[in-house]
């Protein structure tokens, strides 16, 4: 009924306003209500902050888990649910199975399993994950690991239209969640380490016709970069950037994938996301900046024009791919309040720029071990390379040892999150070091690219200190460039953070912890072990006057530590415990999402 | 065999680890090397510090592993836990845990859970705490282990 009334109001506001669309008033509406959790982020500006503080830092550590949801897929969950109004939505890894569920009574109220090819398994090049759901306009948006792009009716999971993004033949995959703004639908590509050319999507959600592409590397008219109004620092960037800096023919199977997170702007109208790694790993054989990986891109949501670029890594030489997520918040940088964009990339540096002008205002590291670059240039914006570190400079076969952070990155995919109360980002981190091997390797497509081999161990080896903790938990100021506080993780955190106007701060661990931490000095309150390793997003909403706290729990090939074995029965969706109660279908097969409140 | 079981959990175990060390050397050609080791092994890591889901857990999948619900696999799997709780801290046991189970993982992530020295170290001492627990325990077939972190993995 809300989300009906949504829409009605949605839709007087389009008579009245001419140029703005229903969809989108209806989704401002759902995220600015934070009963829901009703985009990735929470919000467009993918803070992952919830306005609830039912939860707080008083009461936290009296959690209790409400009810569990098997999700009967094994493999890692990434992502989390979303919650608009009574449902939850709820996706999992490949098959890409989506559950909605009434939070009435957390029965199953529509299932929707695809049926896709089994062989994009083996080109998905890092564990079947899948990052979540969109919802607007009365549809959920699944975008299945084949590429397909669905669009489902949100009441009854019945199909409404569905449009194929790339060509899993060729080693294009997705894992991304899509992003709805305004009319649109947004998506991107995976599959960076098969050749792929990466680029971001923009899809008529009426219609699932394709409105725009802009591609990471090659020609202005596939970029959708204005030579002489997109700017990279200030500057127009030229003619045919995305080409130039390539050689020869390279920027068509140059990657700079987007398997990342979209944040937006409604008054700048700008959509802002990174590009991936350029292929092959194998630094040696494509010389240049490898414009645009490696890439922030702020592009106008209407038409798909880059109105700004940075390059974080050109040239990379360690896989540091540029694909985390963009918070978009209001600080004070300097003394002066700004519109800025947070970035915590896997290179070890957190930057904050103008998300404006995208001019460079803080690059420091969020990790004091990373070695690969002493610091980066605020003129130019280039990282100022070690050469001990650099694997092109070392050559092919030859191992260049302890670099730090490793190819995983200082930060991988998972979200960080911000509070408006302490001004302070939440950030998971890994704490991991490598020796990195470039190999000479030959492009076939569908087949991987990568050409390097590596070894990973923890920072404490090189830098000396004694640890072997393989993660930290940070807060970061992002106006100073300084970690504020970080607690050691025994291994590297994948989970991502949520931050409430409770001053709690949660998140996952890979041992299966939920953990909740005070947000001003980071003192653990409650830790609660789920079934299995976290490796998805902490997500919270409101039902019927009480907040819950929902994590999936289920990592690559170990879904269901301890659980998994000796199961019988069928594997789908297992539903609620309410609803089964018996302890052998407590034993199911898979993924699990568990949701926490406080007692009555 | 049983001593060098019991130095090395008592080397990876405790923060007085290097002193451990020293004096397992001194002692080991000894007679006593056995029961000093064993008894150091108690002091130290008799932490018996397992929560009670985390014994609840393991004994329905040792259960589930081991042929079913019944009385024999429920006292041979209490028991089992019980040692190992008896022999390991929980927070090493987890770390163990996570290092046996992800070592798997495909892609550049695994070689986080494969390449680190500690992670070779506690595979192979949980592997052998869970082995002597089981034994004296008289839990049933050793394929049905053996199966079982197979599916795991």
């Amino acid at each position: 009924m809300k989300n009906r009334l949504f829409v009605m109001i949605g839709f007087a506001l389009a008579l009245v306003m001419p140029g703005m669309s229903t969809a989108n008033d209806e989704l401002m509406k759902l995220m600015d209500d934070p009963n829901n959790w009703a985009i990735w982020g929470g919000n467009y500006a993918g803070q992952r902050y919830s306005k609830l503080n039912q939860i707080n830092n008083k009461n936290v550590g009296d959690l209790q888990v409400a009810w569990t949801f098997s999700t009967g897929v094994l493999r890692g969950h990434e992502g989390g649910p979303l919650v608009i109004g009574d449902t939850l939505y709820v996706h999992t890894p490949f098959p890409n199975k989506v559950f909605a569920i009434d939070l009435n009574d957390q029965t199953i109220i529509w299932r929707y399993e695809p049926k896709q090819d089994p062989d994009t398994i083996p080109v998905m090049c890092c564990d079947t994950v899948y990052r979540g759901l969109a919802y607007a306009d009365g549809k959920i948006f699944l975008q299945q690991a084949d590429t397909h792009l669905v669009a489902l009716n949100a009441k009854t999971g019945e199909m409404i239209w569905r449009v194929k993004n790339g060509d899993p033949k060729k080693g294009a995959t997705n894992t991304n969640a899509p992003v709805v703004v305004k009319d649109k639908v947004l998506t991107g590509i995976s599959g960076g380490e098969f050749g792929v050319q990466g680029f971001l999507a923009a899809y008529n959600i009426s219609d699932g016709k394709l409105a725009w592409k802009g591609y990471s590397t090659g020609p202005d008219d596939q970029t959708l970069i204005d030579p002489v109004k997109t700017t990279h620092l200030g500057k127009p960037v030229g003619k045919n950037s995305g080409t130039n800096t390539w050689k020869g023919d390279q920027w068509k199977i140059g990657g700079g994938t987007t398997w990342g997170w979209y944040s937006y702007d409604p008054q700048l109208n700008l959509v802002y996301y990174g590009t991936g790694n350029p292929s092959t790993w194998n630094p040696v054989v494509r010389p240049g900046d490898n414009r645009w990986s490696m890439t922030i891109f702020a592009r106008d949501l209407d038409t798909g024009m880059a109105k700004w670029v940075y390059q974080m890594t050109p040239h990379d030489e360690w896989d540091y791919d540029g694909i985390n997520e963009m918070i978009l918040a209001d600080i004070k940088v300097k003394g002066k309040d700004r519109k800025v964009l947070v970035h915590f990339d896997r290179n070890g540096f957190g930057y904050t720029l103008d998300r404006v002008t995208g001019e460079l205002l803080v690059a420091e590291k969020f990790d004091p071990a990373v070695n690969w670059a002493t610091h980066v240039d605020m003129k130019t914006g280039r990282p100022n390379v070690v050469a001990q570190y650099s694997t092109h400079q070392n050559g092919e076969d030859v191992n260049t040892e302890n670099v730090c952070p490793a190819a995983l990155g200082t930060k991988d995919q998972q979200p960080a999150a911000f509070s408006p109360r302490t001004n302070l980002f939440y950030v998971p981190t890994n704490h991991v070091c490598m020796d990195y091997e470039p190999f000479e390797v030959e492009y076939t497509a569908g087949q991987p690219y990568v050409g390097a081999t590596l070894s990973m161990f923890p920072a404490g080896r090189v830098t000396g200190d004694g640890t072997n903790n393989l993660g930290n938990f940070i807060a970061w100021d992002a106006s100073a460039g300084k970690i504020v506080w970080s607690l050691p993780e025994r291994f590297s955190v994948w989970s991502g953070a949520l931050a409430t106007a409770g001053d709690v701060v949660f998140y996952g661990t890979l041992e299966g912890y939920l953990k909740a931490v005070d947000a001003k000095s980071g003192k653990e309150l409650y830790k609660f072990k789920t079934p299995s390793g976290i490796i998805g997003n902490v997500n919270t909403w409101n039902h019927k006057g009480k907040q819950y706290v929902g994590v999936l729990s289920g990592i690559g090939g170990w879904a269901g530590i301890g659980m998994a074995a000796g199961l019988t029965g069928d594997t789908d969706g297992l539903g609620a415990v309410g609803a089964y109660r018996a302890l052998d279908n407590f034993t199911q097969l898979g993924g699990v999402m568990t949701v926490f409140a406080l007692p009555d | 065999m049983l001593t060098r079981f019991l130095c090395s959990a008592s080397i990876a175990g405790g923060s007085s680890k290097k002193t451990i060390v020293g004096f397992c050397n001194i002692v080991k050609s000894l007679a006593v090397t056995l029961l000093i080791c064993s008894l150091l092994v108690a002091s130290i890591a008799h932490a018996n510090d397992f929560p009670t889901q985390a014994r609840v857990e393991y004994v329905l999948r040792c259960m589930d592993s081991h042929g079913g619900q019944t009385y024999q696999t429920l006292y041979s799997c209490i028991c089992t836990v019980d040692k190992i709780a008896e022999s390991i801290a929980y927070d090493e046991y987890v770390e163990a845990d996570v290092f046996t189970q992800l070592r798997s993982t495909p892609g550049e992530r695994g070689g986080m859970f494969r390449d680190p020295d500690r992670a070779s170290l506690l595979v192979k001492k949980i592997s052998d705490v869970t082995e002597m627990a089981e034994k004296s325990c008289f839990v049933g077939l050793r394929t049905d282990t053996a199966n079982m972190e197979k599916e795991h993995g």
